[in-house]
């Protein structure tokens, strides 16, 4: 008998009866779909774009189910032989092919397409990344508009996410769906089949440079992007200045939207998926600063933590990486952060990030302030909300600087 | 001599208690809401002016501190020189106060007197000085110097006797015990006014107590500024009070 149907039989399918956290784990994996869709819809990086990669999400299935990470392993392993690369080993992708797997055998397609979907969202970062270490969205542009044929799928679909939904989701599972019902251990190639289907997005046809000696891509986005960047040919964005200081985007940036989305992902995930108690000097320091009582400041920053808010706190802490120019973990863990988001968001006024951070905030507290306070935010002043508003830019950065720099 | 039936007494007066207090509780039970007695208290909870007031900034701050210094200098010009440090040093004081509650209540500060904006410190300090001397001295002209002493007794005397007692009970002359007295509190509503222009003053006082305010402010740390303020206006005005 397979070591992962065992496995899966002995360990997961016992947890997985009691319904509460069978709905648990499928609500997350949604949230995660759909968190990947509205950002990449609301991108214009084409297929450039890189995900929010829900990694502390995912890793809390394993507590959920009272998992063990190393017996997973152990039993993949036992399937999949020895030879194994790094990706094989992820727990990351061990613990949401379990959960194909079980989506699977319950017939429950929608729990097994999403979870196809979160792991595939890390497969596409990482062939994107080692095949786009800079990737110009204008030069992408182009070759997705000029010089794609329409045999090619990213012609077919605007962006990645639609791109792995409603095309690779569905036909991978369709196809290799039924061979792991009979043998689980078959996961290996819908695996790998799926690692394949993104890699051919990105670089097919490999042969040899016959001048150079080396493998190239004849097909897919690399060699015409190459080609494309060459020729210097690329689609410019309508360049409308909104804010006061915006500049025009320039190739370095999109080395540094790389970084961010890790530190988005990687603290968003954090103080959603954890409650934290604060330091009191934190408090006292946030009360010293605001006047709002410290036990206020404590029911607004536990307030926080909580998945509900998982969209405004994602999106808060990108507008604020974005206004401090945050470009690597290295700026968070300086000195200077303090200084730099009290300069460029707490003390910055009437540019448009700064005035939609204001509304997200104003959104979350008036949710905060309904259910937990049982008070109208809106019954306070203008000048009062810009003093309970700092209460969560505080506490967003003393979260940023946390997971980041001091590893949680 | 009569005779009492006590029991008979007691029986009834407990009879007449128990259908007084069934009354009372068919009362309460039946008792609805005036409507419009609902609105008018939330009326009266309700902050109008929320939304009137401009954030705090630190540099219309330090160009209040400018003008408002010129205020005193004018106010202090004849001030006892061996009282001249403890002065300054209460002045001081007492600035920083100002700023705590204008940060505390985040509202935008003030410059006193009409037509008083921090531009006039770009003329020569004479002309400023000149200009405040004005608006100074028609303050104290409307308020203590234009009126009779009748007119300040009926106005002041409330707040003014406690002091001039306390002076007349020390062998001060009486008459100019109150004038004194009264003087010190002209002096504390000038310097309120001086530093908390507008309803800024209102709107500090109105935070002090302001139930939503309360419940997520710090109140008790505003109480606490806003009365280490009166100290020290009162103590500055019985300075001034010698002066002018």
């Amino acid at each position: 008998m397979s070591a992962i149907k065992k496995y899966y039989e002995d360990k997961v399918v016992p947890q997985l009866q009691d319904k509460q956290k069978e709905t648990q784990i499928y609500t997350e994996l949604a949230k995660m779909v759909s968190a990947a869709y509205t950002s990449n819809m609301a991108s214009d990086e084409s297929f450039c774009f890189k995900f929010n990669i829900p990694l502390t999400g995912v890793n809390n299935f394993y507590k959920i189910l009272n998992l063990n990470p190393v017996e997973v392993g152990l039993n993949f392993k036992a399937d999949w032989g020895n030879i194994l690369t790094a990706m094989h080993k992820d727990s990351y992708y061990q613990i949401l092919l379990l959960l194909v797997y079980h989506g699977i055998i319950q017939k429950k397609d929608a729990f097994a397409k999403n979870a196809l979907m979160v792991l595939m969202l890390k497969i596409w970062n990482g062939r994107k990344s080692h095949f786009f270490k800079f990737c110009d969205k204008r030069v992408m542009k182009y070759v997705i508009g000029h010089m794609l044929t329409n045999r090619h799928h990213s012609s077919k679909f605007e962006n990645p996410v639609t791109l792995l939904k409603d095309h690779f989701v569905p036909t991978i599972l369709e196809k290799y769906g039924p061979e792991i019902k009979n043998d689980p251990a078959k996961l290996k190639r819908l695996f790998e089949q799926t690692f394949a289907r993104v890699v051919q997005i990105f670089a097919q046809n490999k042969r040899t440079n016959l001048q150079t000696g080396k493998p190239e891509a004849q097909g897919g986005l690399l060699p015409l992007y190459m080609k494309a960047r060459a020729e210097g040919l690329y689609i410019s964005p309508p360049n409308v200045r909104t804010g006061e200081d915006e500049e025009r985007p320039g190739f370095e940036e999109y080395a540094t939207t790389h970084n961010r989305d890790e530190i988005v992902s990687k603290t968003t995930d954090f103080i959603v998926m954890n409650q934290i108690s604060y330091p009191a000097s934190l408090i006292s320091d946030i009360n010293r600063k605001t006047n709002v009582s410290a036990k206020i400041i404590e029911q607004i920053l536990a307030a926080l933590h909580n998945h509900s808010y998982f969209d405004i706190i994602q999106n808060l802490i990108i507008l604020i990486l974005s206004r401090c120019n945050i470009t690597s973990v290295g700026d968070i863990c300086k000195a200077e952060f303090s200084a730099n988001i009290q300069k460029n968001v707490i003390s910055s006024k009437n540019n448009d990030e700064a005035n939609k951070i204001q509304r997200l905030i104003d959104v979350l507290l008036t949710k905060i302030f309904d259910d937990k306070l049982q008070i109208k935010f809106d019954n306070y002043s203008v000048v009062h909300k810009i003093k309970i508003r700092n209460v969560i830019i505080f506490g967003l950065e003393h979260n940023l600087f946390r997971v980041n720099c001091r590893g949680n | 001599m009569f005779l009492v039936d006590f029991q008979k007494e007691k029986d009834v007066s407990e009879i007449a208690r128990q259908a007084l207090l069934n009354e009372k509780a068919y009362n309460d039970q039946n008792k609805s809401v005036d409507l419009l007695f609902e609105v008018s208290q939330k009326m009266k909870n309700a902050d109008y002016a929320k939304n009137l007031y401009q954030p705090y900034d630190d540099s219309i701050f330090e160009g209040k501190v400018a003008i408002d210094l010129l205020y005193y200098k004018h106010l202090l010009r004849n001030l006892d020189e061996t009282y001249y440090k403890d002065v300054h040093e209460l002045l001081a004081q007492t600035y920083r106060s100002v700023k705590e509650i204008y940060e505390f209540v985040n509202i935008k500060p003030e410059i006193f007197g009409k037509d008083i904006n921090a531009t006039i410190l770009e003329n020569s300090i004479e002309d400023v000085s000149n200009k405040l001397n004005v608006v100074m001295n028609e303050v104290l002209d409307n308020t203590f110097y234009n009126l009779t002493p009748d007119q300040r007794s009926k106005k002041y005397s409330d707040r003014a006797l406690p002091l001039a007692k306390k002076l007349i009970t020390e062998h001060n002359d009486p008459e100019e015990s109150l004038q004194y007295s009264i003087k010190t509190c002209v002096l504390e509503d000038i310097l309120t006014k001086v530093a908390f222009p507008g309803s800024n003053w209102l709107r500090v006082k109105h935070l002090t107590e302001s139930e939503d305010f309360g419940l997520i402010f710090d109140q008790q740390k505003l109480v606490e500024i806003v009365e280490n303020f009166e100290k020290q206006i009162n103590r500055l005005s019985k300075y001034l009070a010698a002066c002018v």
